[in-house]
Formats: structure tokens, C-alpha cells, sequence
């Protein structure tokens, strides 16, 4: 079992690539690890296992952006209760990392250092924010590691910077691959989809049956349709007020706070430098 | 050949230059259902390589009489078939020799 909150994702039985926990359900991947598979498709379509030769569950597509190369996906039954969910965080030039996701057992896991962070053009066209990185393992191929997280260096940080989404060619070679690989900046995947938006979490959090008390509490707090790091975190604090005296046990309310929490800790690890 | 059980591998082919680092599927298909692919991008290769033979003139009394050319032939999943560099994944390495008649 893995200790980390990854995932392997499997399209139509085939071990396609990683992804990553955000919360116990929500699990974030490369579009193209699931070509080709839309909003509605069957339950058997795509599935994703806690490690390797662990059962698959099936997942559920929420939102894909091709051009992007992100995917949103899930989990039919919570996952989350078997391992730590990870805090997003940001890197710097240097910093050392590792991706714990490997295509099987019999593949290496890949570390190295990140050389830059940048605005990155992906090959479906699309913009996002990325992380550079070398790894140290000189592999010619690095398929099937694609949508699997990175974490940042040391290990018992547990905080995740990014999702692997490209390799970089040899520029003599093209048939090999460079040892520089490319991440989605973790911060820019939770801002891409709308279901992870300020917004839809508090409309999905008060559409299930949450006591009427912190509804009012937090429609005073913060308007519905308003987004941002600023909307997140005055409704976190006020969600996570009363959520210390109420136990929620349903797991999509559970899913959408675990969201929630998680953007307003990194809003505040950000705010006190500790990113 | 037609109840042949001979398979032949084929490879998902994506647009991303092999930037993308998804695992590709692999599948195995009848030849003799991928005998015609096959056929038709050997035959195609081997037209261009000839007419090029036609088109190189003589030269101060020399003249090109063989020209070889070596690729592979990489079967889509799908359909289809593309023509690569010896090696590179292809599911045939093709060698061929067009010498003047």
C-alpha cells in the first residue's frame, strides 16, 4: 500500500499513469492518461487503485482539460482514511524532489532537483504553470509516470508540488527522452477546474445536509458566487469553526471540506513564507 | 493463410511527439487482417524510392544504377500505418533495393 496519496489510473484495464489525492474522493491526473473518456462514461471505463495490485475502484470523470492536460476524476468509495493527503505547495530553483507513482513495480521512482518554474506550452496547446525538473534516473522513457505527483524533498513534508505531465525530448535523438521532465504547478491545477472553485465547494457543501446554523454562518461570511483565495479562506475558518462540534461522516460533505481546508492551509502557509 | 493465427503488434499513435508520458497500449492483431496495410505501405515506399531512381540523370558518363532504403513500418492500433526509422518502434524493419532495369 502506498504511503503517499497516489493513485495508479487505469483506462478500459490499461495501467495508464498516475494521480493524486486532493481529498478522499477528488483525485487529479493528465487527460491524456484517459483519452478519449467524457462526463457520463460507464463505471468500468476508468478505475484507479491504491497502489500496485491493490483492488480497483471506479472513478468517475468531473472534468477534463485537454488543452491542459488535466484531469479531474471521482472515486466511487472514499480512499483517503489509508494514507496522509499531501499539503500543495510551491518550490524553488534547487529544491529536491521525488515522484513515489511508478508505472510497476519493477520500475524505478524518480527524484532529482528542480531546475525552474515557468509559464509552460504543452503539446495539446494549452498554457499552465510548471515546474522543471531533472531526474536522476536517465530512463530514454519515462511513460507511464505521467500524472503521478511531486512531492518536495524531504519525504516527511508530504507536500506535493506538482503532477507530471511531459518528458523533453533528446533534441539528437528524438526517440529518447531528455532527463528534464515537466510537472503542472499543483496550485495552477486546483485553480484550473470549477469543481474545485470557491464557489462550488460551498453550494455542494450546503446542498447536502448540513446543520441550517453554519449554513447562515457562512452566508453571512462569504457570498456564494465569489472566488478567490481571500472567499477561501474566510470560508474555511468559519466551516472550520463549526466543524470541530460535527462529525461529518457523509463523504461527498466530507470530500468538499477536505478541499476547502486544503486551499485555505495553503493560502496561509504561503502568506507566512512557508512555501 | 486465411485461418492464420500469426499476431502482429500494434501501437497507439498519439499526436504529442511522444512528449506525453501516459503509457501507450500495445495490441496484438492478425496479420493476415493487417496484410493489406502492410502491403500497400511497402508498395507505396518502394514507387517513391523508383521514381527517384528515374529522376537522377547521368553525369559525366556516371550513372546511379541501385539506390537502397531502409525503414520500418509501424502498425496504428486503430488503422493504418506509418513509415519510420529502422528501429523505432516499428513493427517491420523493410529493406529495399531498386536497381535499374
Amino acid at each position: 500500500m502506498a504511503d503517499f496519496p497516489w493513485v495508479r489510473i487505469y483506462h478500459h484495464g490499461v495501467n495508464r499513469g498516475g494521480g493524486i489525492l486532493l481529498t478522499s474522493q477528488l483525485v487529479v491526473t493528465a487527460a491524456h492518461c484517459v483519452p478519449g473518456a467524457c462526463v457520463g462514461h460507464p463505471d468500468d471505463e476508468v478505475t484507479a487503485s491504491m497502489g500496485h495490485g491493490a483492488a480497483q475502484v471506479p472513478a468517475r470523470l468531473v472534468e477534463r482539460l485537454d488543452a491542459k492536460d488535466l484531469a479531474l476524476l471521482k472515486l466511487s468509495q472514499p480512499m483517503a482514511a489509508m494514507v496522509r493527503l499531501p499539503w500543495a505547495s510551491r518550490c524553488r530553483r534547487g529544491d529536491g524532489w521525488f515522484a513515489p507513482s511508478r508505472p510497476t513495480m519493477s520500475d524505478p521512482e524518480l527524484d532529482g532537483s528542480v531546475t525552474g518554474t515557468m509559464t509552460y506550452e504543452c503539446v495539446s496547446g494549452g498554457v499552465v504553470e510548471a515546474v522543471q525538473l531533472t531526474t536522476q534516473a536517465h530512463l530514454g522513457n519515462y511513460e507511464g509516470y505521467s500524472g503521478g505527483p511531486v512531492f518536495l524533498a524531504p519525504e516527511e513534508a508530504n507536500k506535493v508540488i506538482g503532477i507530471l505531465i511531459e518528458q523533453y525530448p533528446d533534441r539528437i535523438d528524438l526517440d529518447r527522452a531528455s532527463n528534464t521532465l515537466f510537472a503542472a504547478a499543483i496550485e495552477g491545477v486546483i485553480e484550473q477546474f470549477d469543481t474545485l472553485s470557491t464557489g462550488y465547494l460551498l453550494r455542494s457543501l450546503f446542498e447536502h445536509s448540513v446543520p441550517e446554523k453554519p449554513r447562515d454562518e457562512v452566508r453571512k461570511t462569504v457570498p456564494l458566487d465569489e472566488s478567490g483565495w481571500a472567499a477561501a479562506e474566510r470560508a474555511a475558518a468559519t466551516v472550520l469553526g463549526w466543524h470541530a462540534g460535527f462529525d461529518v461522516v457523509d463523504p461527498e460533505i466530507r470530500s468538499v471540506h477536505q478541499a476547502l481546508v486544503s486551499k485555505w492551509v495553503t493560502r496561509h502557509a504561503d502568506e507566512a513564507g512557508d512555501l | 493463410m486465411a485461418d492464420s493465427t500469426v499476431r502482429v503488434e500494434t501501437m497507439e499513435i498519439t499526436e504529442s511527439g511522444g512528449r506525453q508520458i501516459a503509457n501507450k497500449t500495445k495490441a496484438a492483431e492478425l496479420l493476415s487482417q493487417r496484410r493489406g496495410d502492410i502491403q500497400a505501405a511497402v508498395a507505396e515506399a518502394a514507387e517513391v524510392v523508383q521514381e527517384s531512381v528515374d529522376k537522377i540523370s547521368t553525369r559525366k558518363g556516371w550513372r546511379v544504377s541501385r539506390v537502397e532504403a531502409n525503414f520500418g513500418v509501424k502498425l496504428k492500433a486503430d488503422a493504418g500505418v506509418i513509415l519510420t526509422r529502422v528501429g523505432a518502434e516499428a513493427s517491420f524493419d523493410v529493406r529495399i533495393v531498386v536497381e535499374k532495369a
